[in-house]
């Protein structure tokens, strides 16, 4: 597997994460969202990918919707975080907490084979 | 445009109502705007942005319409298999050497005619409340 892939395999798991960690921060449009993620090091995150996301994680009632319109062109889907996503955004950076250490616990320690 | 009915072609085929049709073509002129970017660039082609979707049982206009080509074509291969021990009619007189060719033809006739109704049924308005 070469860098690109572990880059992707990573952000495929991550974003769920992410998502929901810009969310807790105030509601958003996707594009906002794509902006911000990219700003924090993520690899630039297509609509392709971002909508079926959000779409995912509002079907799991984590995340909620509502139209904005602003003067001209197409109005904007803000996304907002539910209580219900906040608390799965909880223990979802618990368990990726709990992945680190684990990992740096199996880097670090020297295994005794049988 | 093209992009959109595309998008909205595809979606029916999967299934999708046009409420949530209309939702995701409004996420795709939004974004698309919001970017500066063609909504391909973004979404990748039509077809495969639409496999993101969940497949639903329901069933479009376009498949109605194959539906009633196929019971047409085998209503008449019932019929012409009938006239000759009941009616002593020989479709073949009528319709040429291979006589199922009609059938054929409404077959063919429904499928066409089913994805030009889904492609080409006016994509659904807005579904953002202003």
């Amino acid at each position: 597997m070469d860098d690109a892939d572990w880059t992707q395999e990573l952000t495929r798991a991550a974003l769920p994460q992410a998502v929901l960690a810009v969310l807790s921060h105030g509601e958003s449009h996707g594009y906002a969202i794509a902006e911000t993620l990219r700003q924090h090091g993520f690899t630039r995150i297509k609509g392709g990918t971002l909508y079926p996301l959000l779409k995912r994680l509002e079907d799991q009632g984590l995340v909620e919707h509502s139209w904005q319109h602003d003067q001209a062109g197409p109005g904007r889907k803000q996304f907002a975080i539910t209580e219900r996503g906040r608390n799965t955004l909880e223990d979802s950076a618990a368990a990726w907490q709990r992945m680190s250490t684990t990992l740096t616990e199996i880097r670090s320690t020297r295994q005794e084979h049988p | 445009m093209s992009y959109e009915r595309h998008l909205a072609f595809n979606l029916r085929i999967r299934g999708l109502p046009e409420d949530e049709i209309a939702e995701a073509l409004d996420e795709v002129r939004a974004h698309a705007a919001a970017t500066g970017s063609p909504a391909e660039d973004e979404f990748g082609s039509a077809q495969m942005y639409a496999q993101q979707f969940p497949k639903r049982k329901r069933r479009s206009p376009g498949y109605a319409v194959m539906v009633v080509g196929a019971v047409l074509a085998i209503t008449y291969a019932a019929v012409a298999m009938l006239l000759l021990p009941f009616l002593r009619i020989e479709v073949r007189d009528l319709v040429g050497p291979i006589r199922l060719w009609p059938g054929v033809v409404l077959i063919l006739g429904g499928v066409i005619a089913g994805g030009l109704t889904d492609y080409f049924r006016p994509l659904p308005s807005s579904t953002a409340v202003r």
